[in-house]
């Protein structure tokens, strides 16, 4: 029989090339030293208690196995110490040998050294290296909390997502996908009856009620939104078998319409988007505003939504308490919110890339007691992880109606690294201490003077926080603009950035009420000039 | 005269404070050590290095989680430190250079335990070490500061 030849089956040396490649990586993720350790501690106990039934061919080859695997993955394991686990690792394969070849008292002998050597191979590694981490849950509102199980969050009742290095198994992307069955294309102001289909996006599966778990009261919250970011709508579809579910809402827009299907899988239990869009009848004609301004006030029929922050400025990443505060048409303060959905009011966000949610709860636990009444505030955490603007919708149930007041918060980015390091090595250069400079609304001068300056009608807007907090109180639009010196020479400009003191004679030439914003960031900076 | 002399107050208040605000504490990850350690030395600011066992060690976890992702840690101009996190992955790859980077530091500063943090002073000069703190970022922060206080920065 002829030999194959290899170079003549490029499809066995593909496959072969990526069991190469793949299998070290697989094998990485399957197995860390914990398990390998787990797997050894058996092997050896087995060796122990050797009978004549056992297979000491298979048991040792197991042995082997594990500890090269163990050998490769114990990176915390350094220096001298690694060289001793080395030694100490290769004369453990040479007892199992010697227990597998030898006589029975031999071989006893050498099961006992193994065991004694493997008891100090362990003592080589950090405390916590041999001990399996369990699976952890935390809130992605409060990073610090670490709970065993999943569930809400004990502080705000956010649903809690896995810390994925404890669990490597699940997946951060969506396991369920989803798609729109429309009869015909939404037309404005006309009632559309819809189905979204639900599959597994692993096998193509229906997904049935029985693969959701509940939260807020339902299985399946659709929040629905035109890509203007204008007509929100929540909700709720009923199941029409083989992964169906029937919908309706009325389109007050002639836009392409999203829908973000709000689940949680019973497989997983980690919240997950799945996102479809519905065609429209017209041509898009909208588009998404990308500049409009922040805006955190809203009225519906006399009724006045307002909310607020903790803090001025929010950056991605930061968590921060946030209220929603309502008042009835006559100004007094609304205390008649009702129960939706298990809480006295929900939130959603859309982020800029029309493709980014933020689903938030007021904090506290779920309401059970239909009848129960809150208000006028609403506390309730924020946080996005992206920059850009956020459309957030509020709902709230007031008499039995509900309302959707439409904020927009401005998420400003983190000063980057970079920004840092620059910043840091300019203020080493010139002796003086300076704010952090980077996100819009800041303006730059030269190399000896800097001033940041918040746009009119944007109190918020400085990301000098440091500089700032001691020049208005939180909260409180300042007197005039926040600024910053360098060592010698200092001024200020005025809240529309037309004024400045002190022979501040390059903040006029620089900072105009034009160059505030975003474009200001391109004036000439002094971290240019640094060396 | 008078709207002068309230420029000149505010001048003189600005210039004051302008001295004492800082920039919070920089935070990298090994793949910017050099930088890290450079921009310590450059800004005379203490050189923080967490060896942390990212995806086996949970008290590397609480650590990184309690206090080094935390908003305030980053911000507070109190904390005036460059971070540097030295992760030791079991479960991700890594490349070669960042390893190799990662196994001298932890041999050169002889780290037994994860996590370990190495308080370093601007020029390199080790001035103590800490291990996971509970108590968020204020008790971690208050013991670092500590170590960087008793050695005379």
């Amino acid at each position: 029989m002829a030999k194959p030849d290899p170079q003549r089956q490029p499809g066995t040396r593909l496959l072969l090339l990526a069991w190469l490649l793949l299998g070290p990586c697989v094998a990485r993720a399957q197995q860390t030293v914990a398990q390998s350790a787990a797997r050894i501690d058996g092997d050896l106990a087995a060796i122990a208690r050797t009978s004549a039934q056992t297979d000491k061919r298979q048991l040792g080859a197991s042995v082997a196995q594990h500890v090269a695997r163990l050998k490769e993955q114990s990176i915390m394991v350094f220096g001298d110490r690694r060289t001793q686990l080395g030694e100490k690792l290769r004369e453990l394969i040479r007892s199992c040998d010697e227990w597998r070849s030898g006589a029975p008292d031999e071989a006893r002998a050498a099961a006992g050294r193994a065991q004694e050597l493997w008891a100090d191979a362990k003592s080589l590694y950090p405390r916590e290296a041999l001990q399996l981490l369990p699976p952890l849950w935390s809130c992605q509102m409060h990073q610090e909390l670490m709970q065993p199980t999943a569930g809400s969050c004990p502080i705000c009742g956010m649903l809690l997502e896995p810390i994925y290095v404890t669990q490597p198994g699940l997946t951060e992307g969506p396991i369920i996908g989803a798609a729109v069955i429309a009869d015909a294309p939404l037309q404005v102001g006309k009632r559309a009856d819809l189905r979204i289909r639900l599959f597994f996006l692993d096998n193509g599966q229906p997904v049935s009620p029985a693969d959701l778990e509940e939260t807020h009261t339902r299985k399946i919250h659709l929040l629905i939104s035109d890509i203007t970011e204008t007509d929100y709508h929540h909700e709720h579809p009923e199941p029409v078998g083989d992964g169906e579910y029937a919908f309706s809402f009325t389109p007050l827009r002639p836009d392409t319409y999203r829908v973000w299907a709000d689940l949680l899988p019973a497989r997983t239990s980690v919240q997950q988007y799945s996102v479809a869009d519905i065609a429209s009848s017209t041509p898009r004609r909208a588009r998404l505003s990308k500049n409009e301004a922040e805006n955190r006030r809203a009225e519906i029929d006399g009724y006045g939504f307002e909310l607020s922050f903790e803090k001025d400025v929010i950056q991605e990443r930061d968590t921060v308490a946030a209220r929603l505060r309502v008042t009835e048409p006559d100004g007094r303060p609304c205390r008649k919110l009702g129960v939706v959905m298990g809480a006295f009011g929900h939130f959603v966000g859309v982020g800029d890339d029309f493709a980014t949610v933020l689903h938030l709860h007021p904090t506290g636990p779920l309401i059970s007691d239909p009848d129960a009444r809150s208000g006028p505030e609403l506390p309730f955490y924020f946080r996005s992880n992206k920059s850009g603007l956020f459309r957030l919708f509020a709902q709230v149930k007031i008499e039995g109606r509900d309302f959707f007041p439409r904020f927009v918060i401005h998420v400003r980015p983190r000063p980057s690294a970079d920004t840092r390091s620059a910043e840091g090595r300019s203020r080493a250069a010139r002796g003086g201490r300076h704010p952090d400079l980077s996100g819009s609304g800041i303006a730059v001068c030269d190399g000896n003077l800097i001033a940041a300056v918040l746009p009119a009608g944007d109190p918020a807007s400085c990301s000098a926080p440091s500089c700032c907090a001691k020049h208005h109180s939180p909260g409180r639009r300042p007197s005039f603009g926040c600024w910053q010196a360098g060592s010698r020479r200092a001024g200020y400009v005025s809240r529309e950035g037309r004024r400045c003191y002190s022979g501040a004679r390059h903040i006029q030439s620089s900072v105009s009420s034009s160059t505030v914003g975003p474009r200001a960031r391109r004036s000439r900076s002094p971290l240019e000039r640094s060396p | 005269m008078k709207l002068l002399l309230r420029e000149l107050c505010v001048f003189c208040l600005g210039a004051a404070l302008s001295i004492q605000a800082a920039l919070g504490c920089d935070v990298s990850d090994d793949s910017n050590f050099a930088r890290a350690a450079a921009l310590a030395k450059s800004t005379n600011r203490p050189l923080l290095l967490a060896f942390l066992g990212t995806d086996w060690s949970i008290s590397s976890l609480k650590l990184d989680r309690e206090v080094f992702d935390q908003t305030d840690f980053a911000d507070n101009s109190k904390y005036d430190f460059v971070l540097c996190k030295l992760h030791f992955y079991q479960t991700r790859q890594r490349s070669p250079e960042i390893v190799r980077q990662n196994e001298e530091l932890a041999t050169k500063y002889k780290v037994q335990e994860f996590p370990t943090v190495i308080v370093l002073s601007p020029d390199g000069r080790e001035l103590g070490r800490l291990g996971y703190i509970p108590g968020g970022v204020k008790a971690f922060a208050a013991a670092a500061t500590a170590l960087v206080g008793t050695a005379g920065r």
